[in-house]
């Protein structure tokens, strides 16, 4: 998993990335400008609002959040059966939209090919 | 027919899902809802088999039913007229929109194609313009508007909106679905700009199984692009640059 989720880091344009299950980090690469503190209140603040939407009976699988200085991109591994909210993410902090489009290409083949594995 | 009951998180049921079963049922009365932790009540009126209104606090209509749906636990009391029942429309609880793209993309682009740096409004002579000490209500610029007739694509429609205007090839009824949701998108934005220390996003795009939905925040309003089954957020991002706008 972590030489995928390395090539993921790496991607033209990403400036930080973050593998957590519902607000639990599993793995990260975070700029310097994040504090672990505030890594952490992102991927909760995340995965909170992914089940916000879930209860609300619209699951989602992509969100894009586009600050001042930085972008957030959010990839949602689909539920697992009998789950309604996904629990598993990939958040990536991004320079600038025009890296979104290949990011979600790539990560969506990482999440095909952890689901066929 | 009266009932009666709580939904929680242990209940496996939602908001949305009762009502709908209480529409499938053709049966019309009011539902009663409390929210015993804040003291908050609602209520949603089902009749002619059709949510017919709604109420929650301030909010009315969609807005209403929307933030209803986020809350829980409730507890709630169906109350039945006495009138009967009458046929009902199963499609009537969706609050989504009923425009809306529908052909799935043929293939992804690499790379989002090259966004314009600027976003020139249409170069006008000066004019003397009278002065008016009243402030004016937020509109949809010339530029937005062209940006709305020009940006739709075969798999998703452009709109926008400030202050009261809404343009674009969507329903008029699902104005106001529009307006809710990127209420609550930036609401939901919220914990995610505290934790980078940012301010508001300018632009927010989410994507589900059946549409992408995107909104730029303009003066007054947002701009907007909705996308059908099978698009993502790459397919609706991309706005003009939001820092010129």
């Amino acid at each position: 998993m972590n030489q995928e989720i390395e090539k993921l880091a790496a991607l033209d344009g990403v400036n930080g990335l973050f593998v957590h299950r519902g607000g639990i980090i599993k793995w990260q690469r975070r700029p310097d400008s994040l504090s672990i503190d505030n890594a952490g209140a992102l991927c909760n603040a995340v995965s909170k609002a992914f089940a916000s939407y879930a209860r609300a009976e619209r699951p989602l699988m992509e969100a894009y959040f586009e600050f001042a200085s930085q972008s957030v991109l959010v990839l949602a591994r689909n539920p697992a059966a009998g789950e309604t909210a996904p629990d598993m993410f990939l958040t990536f902090l991004l320079r600038d939209r025009p890296a979104a489009s290949v990011v979600i290409r790539h990560a969506a083949a990482y999440f095909d090919s952890e689901s066929a594995n | 027919m009266n009932f009666s009951g709580t939904i929680d998180e242990t209940s496996g049921m939602t908001m949305t899902r009762l009502i709908e079963r209480i529409v499938h049922t053709d049966t019309p009365g009011e539902l009663r809802l409390h929210d015993e932790a804040s003291g908050r009540r609602a209520t949603v009126a089902i009749r002619r088999g059709m949510v017919e209104d709604v109420s929650f606090g301030e909010l009315t209509g969609d807005p209403a039913l929307t933030a209803i749906s986020q809350v829980m636990p409730w507890t709630f009391e169906f109350v039945g007229d006495e009138a009967g029942a009458v046929p009902s429309h199963p499609s009537m609880v969706s609050r989504r929109p009923k425009a809306r793209a529908v052909v799935r993309p043929a293939a992804k682009p690499d790379a989002i194609s090259e966004l314009p740096l600027e976003f020139d409004a249409p170069a006008a002579a000066p004019v003397e313009v009278p002065v008016s000490t009243e402030e004016e209500p937020p509109c949809l610029t010339e530029a937005h508007r062209a940006w709305i007739a020009a940006a739709g694509t075969r798999y998703c429609i452009p709109f926008g909106a400030a202050g009261n205007e809404f343009a674009g090839e969507v329903h008029e009824d699902d104005h106001a679905y529009f307006r809710s949701d990127y209420d609550f998108l930036l609401a939901t934005a919220g914990g995610i700009a505290r934790s980078l220390g940012c301010d508001a996003p300018q632009v927010i795009a989410i994507a589900e199984a059946e549409r992408a939905t995107a909104y730029c925040t303009i003066p007054g309003g947002f701009l907007g692009m909705i996308g059908g089954a099978g698009t993502g957020v790459s397919h609706v991002i991309d706005f003009p640059g939001s820092r010129t706008i």
